[in-house]
Parts: C-alpha cells; sequence; structure tokens
C-alpha cells in the first residue's frame, strides 16, 4: 500500500504575457510503500511545485501539462477534480505545508481545523471529530488540551506537530513534507524529524520530504532526488549518494553543506539557476559547471549507473 | 481581570475625549456666541418695553426710560447666567458637567416639532431619523459591499471583477449631493416615481407617518446605497485576494472544506478587522457628517438640524450635536474593539 509512481510529470505555469514557467519538467520517480524519498534541492527548483501538482492544488495559473501518476498502480490523472477531491487528496495522499506559521488559520482553533478533514471529507458529526481530532494530536506528542487554543498561542515547533496531526488525520498513506523544519530551531527541527521517523514506522506511511536542507534528508529518507531547475538529475538510495555523489550539482550540494569541524569557508556554487521560462538549451546546469564539456550544448540523459543509482549528465553516458 | 482593566481605561479616555470635545466647541463658539446672543437680548427687551406704551407713559425722562431698559437687558443676560465671560472657569465648568450629563439646555431659536426649546428633546426627535436613514444605508452597502467584493476576490481578474473594478471607481468619483440631485431630477420630477422631499408633509402623530416616512426615504436610500457599495467591494476585494493567497487557504481547500466556507469563513474572518473598522467609522461619520446628503435630500435628521443650528448660531444645539455625534463616534469605535476580539482571536484581549 502506499507505492507511488510518477512518470514523466510536467507541471508549468502559464502567466498572461510570458513563456509558460516550467517548473516541473518531466519528472520519474517512485516511492515504495513504507519507504521514503528526499527530494533536495535549492529554491525554485520545483519542488514545492512537484508536491502541489501530485495533490492537484497547483495555485492559478499553473497545471499539470503532461505524465503519469499512479497510486498502487491506479491511474490519478484520469481522474476528475470531484472524483480526487473525494478520494485520493487529504484521504490517500496528504501534505504537510510549508511555512508552520502560515498553514493554520488565526481565526479558528486547533480542535476546529483538525476537525474539518474529518467533518467535510468523513461526514463525521461534530463530536465523534472531536474525539478523533484528540487522538491526532497526541499521536503528535501534544495534549487534548489544544483543541481550544488558538495558532498564535502556540509554539512554532508544536503548530508544525499541528500541522502534522492534520495531515494525518485521514490516515492517509503517504505523506508530503514541504520542508517540515524550515523556520524552527535545530532542537525543534530534530524534534519533528524524529516524530516524521517515528510515525513512519507506526502507521507505515510513506514519506516525500521536500527540502533544501541535505541534513534534513539524510535522518528520513531511504532514497535521495536531487532536483535542479524542474528536473531530477540524479536519483539513488541516500547511501549511495552521499558516498558518492555523482552529478557536478550534487556534489557541488555536498560541498556547499556546513560542517561542524569543516574548518575553513564554506564552498559555494556560482551563478544562479536559470530562468525556468527561457532554460538553457542544453544541460540545465551547464552553464554553471566546472566540468562542462562540449557535449553539455544538448540535453543529456538519464544515465542507469546501476543499483537503482542514476544521473543526468553527459559525464557518465 | 484585564477586560475590567480595559473597560476602566476605556470609558476614562472616552470621558476625557469628551470633555475636551466640549471644552473646544465652546472655545470656537463662546465669543461670537457671547456677543450676538447679548445683541439679540438687548433688541427683543427694548422691541418689548417700547411696545408697552403704558409702561413707556411712565418714565417722563427719555434718559430715565434708557436707564430702565438697560437695567432690564442687565437683568435678563445675568438670569441666563451670561455675565461672566465666557472662558470664565465658573461657566466653562458648568457647561461642561451640563453637556456631559446630557443636558443641553434650551435653545435660542430652534424649535422641536412639538415646539420644545429643550435641546435635548430636539436632538431626540432628529436622532432616530438619521439613524433609521443612514444606519439602513450603511448597513446595506457594507452587506453588498462585502458580498460582490468576495465574489470578485475569488475571480480575480475576471471580466465580474473588471466591471466591478470599474463601477467601484466611477461611483467614487461623483459627489454624493450631485448624484443626489440628478436621482431626485429623474426619479421625482421626470418619472415621478419618489416625491422630491424626503420630509413627509403630514405631521409625526399621524398613523400614517410611519409608511409615508419610509417612501419618502426610499430615493435617498436607493441613491446612497448604490453609490456607497462600490468603494466598499472594492476595499473588501482588495484585501481578500491578499487572504486567499494565504496558506491556510490552500490547506483548507486541501483538507475538503467547501468553497463557500473558504470565502466567507476563513478569508473573510481574517480580513475582519479593517472591515469592522471601516463599518464603525462609516456608521458614526454617516450620523454626524451627512449634513449635505440631509440637506439635498431635505431629510429631517441630525445633519439638517446641524446645517440649521450653524446657520443660526444656536450655540446650545451645536454644543448637543457635536457632544452627540462624539458619543456615537467613540461608542462605535469602541463596538469594533470588542467586534475585533471576538471576530480575531489574536486581538482578543484577557
Amino acid at each position: 500500500m502506499g507505492g507511488l509512481e510518477v512518470e514523466g510529470l510536467r507541471a508549468y505555469y502559464f502567466p498572461a504575457d510570458r513563456p509558460p514557467i516550467r517548473a516541473v519538467d518531466g519528472v520519474s520517480f517512485e516511492l515504495k510503500g513504507g519507504s521514503s524519498i528526499g527530494f533536495v534541492g535549492e529554491s525554485g527548483c520545483g519542488k514545492s511545485t512537484l508536491g502541489l501538482a501530485l495533490l492537484r492544488l497547483l495555485p492559478s495559473p499553473g497545471r499539470i501539462v503532461s505524465g503519469a501518476v499512479r497510486l498502487d498502480g491506479v491511474d490519478l490523472m484520469g481522474l476528475t477534480e470531484g472524483e480526487f477531491g473525494r478520494s485520493i487528496r487529504w484521504r490517500r495522499i496528504s501534505m504537510v505545508f510549508q511555512g508552520a506559521m502560515n498553514a493554520l488559520s488565526p481565526v479558528y482553533t486547533i480542535g476546529h481545523q483538525l476537525s474539518e478533514p474529518l467533518i467535510y471529507r468523513l461526514g463525521l458529526s461534530k463530536g465523534e471529530a472531536r474525539r478523533l481530532s484528540i487522538e491526532a494530536l497526541e499521536e503528535v506528542g501534544l495534549g487534548g488540551d489544544l483543541m481550544d487554543r488558538y495558532p498564535h498561542e502556540l509554539s512554532g515547533g508544536m503548530r508544525q506537530r499541528v500541522m502534522i496531526a492534520m495531515a494525518l488525520a485521514l490516515r492517509p498513506e503517504i505523506l508530503i513534507a514541504d520542508e517540515p523544519t524550515t523556520a524552527l530551531d535545530v532542537i525543534v527541527q530534530a524534534q519533528i524529524l524524529n516524530l516524521l521517523k517515528d510515525l513512519r514506522e507506526r502507521l507505515g506511511i510513506s514519506i516525500m520530504l521536500l527540502t533544501h536542507d541535505l541534513g534534513v534528508i539524510s535522518e528520513i529518507a531511504d532514497a535521495i532526488a536531487v532536483m535542479y531547475a524542474g528536473e531530477i538529475v540524479e536519483l539513488g538510495p541516500s547511501d549511495l549518494i552521499y558516498s558518492s555523489p555523482k552529478h557536478p550539482y550534487t556534489k557541488g550540494l555536498m560541498a556547499a553543506a556546513p560542517r561542524i569541524r569543516g574548518g575553513s569557508k564554506i564552498a559555494s556554487i556560482p551563478g544562479h539557476p536559470p530562468d525556468l521560462g527561457n532554460p538553457p538549451k542544453g544541460c540545465r546546469f551547464g552553464p554553471r559547471c566546472s566540468a562542462a564539456i562540449p557535449a553539455c550544448e544538448r540535453p543529456p540523459p538519464m544515465v542507469e549507473l546501476g543499483a537503482g543509482h542514476s544521473v543526468r549528465c553527459w559525464l557518465y553516458g | 481581570m484585564a477586560l475590567k482593566g480595559f473597560l476602566i481605561q476605556r470609558a476614562l479616555n472616552m470621558a476625557a475625549i469628551l470633555l475636551i470635545t466640549v471644552l473646544l466647541t465652546m472655545a470656537i463658539l463662546g465669543p461670537s456666541a457671547d456677543a450676538i446672543l447679548k445683541r439679540a437680548i438687548e433688541q427683543e427687551t427694548r422691541t418689548e418695553i417700547l411696545q408697552n406704551k403704558e409702561l413707556v407713559g411712565k418714565f417722563k425722562d427719555p434718559g430715565e426710560l434708557e436707564d430702565y431698559v438697560k437695567s432690564q437687558v442687565q437683568g435678563r443676560i445675568s438670569s441666563m447666567g451670561l455675565n461672566d465671560p465666557w472662558y470664565s472657569p465658573k461657566r466653562l465648568w458648568t457647561i461642561a458637567i451640563r453637556v456631559m450629563t446630557l443636558d443641553f439646555g434650551q435653545s435660542y431659536y430652534i424649535r422641536g416639532y412639538g415646539g420644545s426649546s429643550n435641546v435635548r428633546d430636539i436632538i431626540l426627535e432628529s436622532l432616530p431619523r438619521t439613524v433609521l436613514l443612514f444606519g439602513t444605508a450603511t448597513l446595506l452597502t457594507a452587506i453588498l459591499g462585502i458580498l460582490i467584493g468576495a465574489a470578485a476576490a475569488k475571480r480575480a481578474g475576471s471580466l465580474l471583477d473588471k466591471i466591478v473594478m470599474g463601477y467601484a471607481a466611477i461611483s467614487n468619483s461623483f459627489p454624493l449631493w450631485w448624484i443626489g440631485m440628478l436621482a431626485i431630477l429623474l426619479f421625482s420630477y421626470t418619472l415621478r416615481i419618489f416625491p422630491a422631499r424626503a420630509t413627509p408633509p403630514i405631521p409625526p402623530a399621524d398613523p400614517a407617518y410611519p409608511a409615508a416616512l419610509l417612501y419618502h426615504m426610499a430615493l435617498p436610500l436607493l441613491t446612497m446605497v448604490s453609490m456607497g457599495f462600490g468603494g466598499w467591494a472594492y476595499m473588501v476585494r482588495n484585501l481578500m485576494v491578499g487572504m486567499l493567497q494565504e496558506d491556510y487557504i490552500m490547506v483548507a481547500r486541501a483538507k475538503g472544506v467547501p468553497e463557500g466556507r473558504i470565502l466567507y469563513g476563513h478569508a473573510l474572518r481574517s480580513a475582519a478587522p479593517p472591515i469592522v473598522t471601516m463599518m464603525a467609522l462609516a456608521l458614526s461619520g454617516s450620523f454626524g457628517g451627512a449634513m449635505i446628503t440631509e440637506a439635498v435630500f431635505d431629510w429631517p435628521g441630525l445633519g439638517r438640524l446641524y446645517w440649521e443650528a450653524i446657520g443660526l448660531l444656536d450655540v446650545p444645539v451645536i454644543v448637543g450635536l457635536t457632544y452627540v455625534s462624539t458619543l456615537v463616534f467613540l461608542l462605535s469605535v469602541f463596538m469594533a474593539d470588542i467586534l475585533y476580539g471576538i471576530l480575531d482571536p489574536r486581538i482578543r484581549i484577557g
């Protein structure tokens, strides 16, 4: 249960007066039931768009252009919006949104917000929804006394726990967590990550983690997908990616991560990510790549390196 | 405990503002009003005495008569408490205390419909009419504006949105009194649907009066609402376009909350504090500041009374009206503060 297959997914934004922004441009990956995959990349690489596209929540003017999404072998793209809303969104695939601060409505109590999916999706009575909401709070390590409190009365970590409880309220099989620890301090970050790990083990959910932080990924993910400019540039088991990164961008990311005893300066990758409305013709990382060769003028293929490890780079093709 | 402290603090605050209002009004009106009033008393007394042939006959010497007139004038001035200059602490203090306990004294010239010269009675006669017309107009304007603004925000960039925004800009650019005149011209003189004067031509005691008043109210009400809701829609639309982009709106949508609930629950409630402020200010502002509108439509409310009182320099009426409109304003702001807390828990006190 909870196996997700994504094939050639493209999700673009269509601004009125500019060429389309190809935020997710041909992404393919597989998430096995009960496992976890981490998407890492800098802001603007398309990870949030990927998450929203899988939930069909792309804000206007964004939409899915092509690709296949299968959940336990069943094609989700063929479902109408109504069917998807009733049977998939939040019930089988759910999401912890970026920014614990803004994902909770400031004017409703925690209890009200936790009850909403139970009432509107499962048709439970208010009393039942309340009982289940208290259980959900307890599951993420909070007390039922929070039910009548408002988000502004809670700390950032508590809010993120509430958000996770809300995402798990309908017992989904897949949880997409978009930057779940950003804007939290390190200790709370660790607590939230432990909570996610613990929930994965107890509930058997699959987790798809979207983050810019390699450290966060290493805590949870069985597999890592490195995203750059709307594409997956390297995909593989996390220990392989950590021990022997192949793509020049992945290597750059590793070098850019601070280490406690690292000593000297943190390395950075020169240049900026490309404009996704007009990306480079060849390799999208080419203009910033120190290892670029003439072949990089053409789009590189995804090269299989074995053991589930693949890389989108001419150096290996 | 915190709430009690808050209430006490607000009450003291309001009392201080009211006191300052009364003193300022006196300072503005005092000097000229005193002089005019004294001259009027002198004129009145002199005419009264000179018309009394029997009394005049008793005086042989014109000088003696003049002295008698002067003493009579002086007597009346001191009996009205006008002996001390307007700025004397005794007079100011007496007036302040009286005004603050809603005792505005007798008007100089203006009379109520029953002939009363008690300023409080005169004001209480006009107040309900103003509340009836402007309260109804403001509420209708706000509700219409909120509903249309929310609908436009939901479809930002659509044809409906563009029409609403265009209408808001146009309707807000026309002064209400001018549109009012055009409306009277069109509906009263050309189409003959509504009466031109908003004051019913029958006495208030007549049983048909309430119905007549409502009929006469229709034209000013329609004019105000149709000219007013555009601005509201514009403001609500812009506030809500921002709110609808918040993450929690997307979360609510993902959780399966119905669109109507998202729009009028999550989004509108977050936008409530500025909207409630607008509503409170519009309500209280309309009670005092509708002078020109009431004059154009000849509506017998506070605005028209204010207008008359200023024209006649009827100081007690002006002071009373200023005090009442300040009081209404302060109470509306206070109620808005209380409402904020109910609508938005972040502002709640205690």
